[in-house]
């Protein structure tokens, strides 16, 4: 019994953090859609994305025993953290402070 | 355990669908590729997750793959619109 | 039920990437589709080309697409003929009947390859099988690979040509000091995975085709930003290094046959040190002609222009 109430207690942790991600990523889709500009859409994709993905990580590592796997997963956090930053930055340069520059061409509004 | 990865996954693909409406409406490119890279981003925390539930290790790198060249294509955006003005 | 929705976005987005009018939406849907197929290979336990179909989908596909179509804003619209609908559906729909006609009819394996692959794995000098398959046990057809992606970079340059000076090879630079910051860290960790991704294909998935697709992706990030060296530089590494990976699979295939034995028999004593010398050799050569032929679309352009 002693041993057995840490570990649903780990389990129901992890279960708590993955899927609390999971609806991060949905709220940030939906962020995604609902938001009514380029640059706003910017801040719901990086939010969601880092946290949501954040909460994933930090659930599997805690049911992994490996330090390796561990150290790879915070490893492929950080660096999604840091190219969505990146690509945020870029979209938004894109996006809000050249948006006469060089139109994108007419799109039609098909459906 | 078991049931705790599959909702996760359910809601992950879930979000993908999801984020594929905002691709389909647009409207500037620059949108639809922000979609993509929120995309990415799920498509990488789908693989954290069947890596451990299907244990199979090799879906890690597959994150790191995804993580690691998922910003070409803003920089890819980026760089076509100075190239042609410059040109 | 996650089947189901992997299958159901496949459906939905490779329709979507056919059917619709505007090709910016067609491009990024095909991007997606690339993602949704990496998934479905991980979940169908073939990590092998899961990480090929990453590498090349977001790293090289999407770039090139996205680069050319920004290029040449005017054929955006595309229009979609019903014929071309039909043609489409039918080839599928008949490639799926011949496909299942054809696992319908396979034999009940004559020969258990698996077990053949697993008894005679210790003699290969590698641990991981498909490595194993690729670079020894059916290396004849690796090197052809590398011979028909060599053809396809000589057609390529066979299309236009004019000889031009080669400092317009370069793209323009991009002034933005955050991306400059980041490729002074991103840049050393794509060459750390690719070299990774190489030095796993020994005993896990990875290998030659994975770690040149990543090095493609970092030659086409340094383009796109503008680093460049040398002309003159850049100009022999190019040629030499494109022929590099064929020429040395092709001396080591060929030098047991001074032994007096067949093409492609490695000395079982070297085998694993041979394997990995060609495989980095491989590696060069693959980042390199895919790098070639993404900048083909450049010099065409600017001699068009």
């Amino acid at each position: 019994m002693e041993s057995f109430l840490p570990t649903l207690l780990l389990t129901s942790l992890q279960g708590l953090l993955l899927i609390s991600g999971g609806v991060l990523f949905v709220v940030g889709s939906i962020g995604l859609l609902r938001f009514p500009d380029t640059c706003s859409r910017v801040h719901a994709l990086t939010k969601a994305d880092n946290l949501g993905l954040g909460l994933i990580v930090l659930g599997l590592i805690l049911g992994t025993n490996s330090l390796g796997v561990a150290l790879k997963l915070l490893l492929i956090w950080l660096l999604v953290m840091f190219a969505s930053t990146l690509s945020g930055h870029l979209v938004a340069w894109y996006a809000c402070y050249h948006p006469a520059e060089k139109p994108l061409p007419q799109e039609p509004s098909d459906d | 355990m078991i049931w705790v990865y599959s909702v996760t996954l359910v809601l992950l693909l879930g979000s993908l669908l999801l984020g594929l409406i905002r691709i389909w409406r647009g409207p500037r490119l620059a949108d639809r590729l922000l979609g993509a890279q929120l995309l990415g981003t799920t498509g990488v925390a789908v693989l954290l997750i069947l890596a451990e539930w299907q244990l199979q290790p090799a879906a890690r790198d597959t994150a790191l793959v995804l993580a690691m060249l998922a910003m070409m294509l803003a920089v890819a955006l980026v760089a076509g619109r100075h190239k042609s003005r410059s040109s | 039920m996650i089947d189901l929705l992997l299958v159901c976005g496949l459906w939905s987005l490779a329709l979507t990437t056919l059917l619709t009018p505007n090709a910016f939406r067609a491009l990024v849907f095909f991007i997606l589709l690339g993602l949704l197929l990496t998934l479905v290979w991980i979940r169908l336990d073939a990590p092998d080309i899961a990480l090929a179909e990453a590498a090349l989908g977001t790293g090289i596909t999407g770039v090139l697409l996205l680069d050319t179509l920004k290029q040449q804003p005017q054929h955006a619209l595309l229009c979609v003929h019903r014929t071309r609908i039909f043609w489409a559906v039918f080839s599928g729909l008949s490639l799926t009947l011949a496909l299942s006609w054809a696992l319908l009819q396979a034999p009940a394996m004559p020969i258990a390859l698996d077990q053949t692959l697993t008894a005679q794995l210790d003699a290969s000098g590698v641990s991981h099988p498909i490595t194993a398959v690729l670079l020894n046990f059916r290396a004849y057809d690796t090197l052809l690979e590398i011979g028909v992606l060599l053809l396809a970079l000589f057609a390529g340059q066979g299309l236009h040509e004019r000889q031009h000076p080669l400092e317009q090879l370069s793209g323009a630079q991009l002034h933005n000091p955050f991306l400059r910051a980041s490729l002074a860290l991103w840049l050393p960790g794509m060459l750390l995975l690719a070299t990774y991704l190489l030095w796993a294909g020994a005993h896990q998935p990875g290998g030659a085709f994975q770690a040149g697709a990543v090095l493609a992706a970092a030659f086409i990030l340094m383009h796109l930003c503008g680093l460049a060296l040398d002309a003159q530089v850049s100009q022999h590494l190019l040629r030499i290094g494109v022929l590099v990976g064929f020429v040395l699979f092709l001396v080591v295939a060929s030098s047991s046959m001074l032994a007096g034995q067949t093409l492609l028999t490695y000395p079982s004593a070297w085998a694993g040190e041979l394997i990995l010398l060609i495989e980095l050799a491989l590696t060069f050569s693959i980042g390199l002609i895919l790098f070639s032929l993404f900048t083909l679309n450049h010099q065409m352009r600017k001699e068009s222009a």
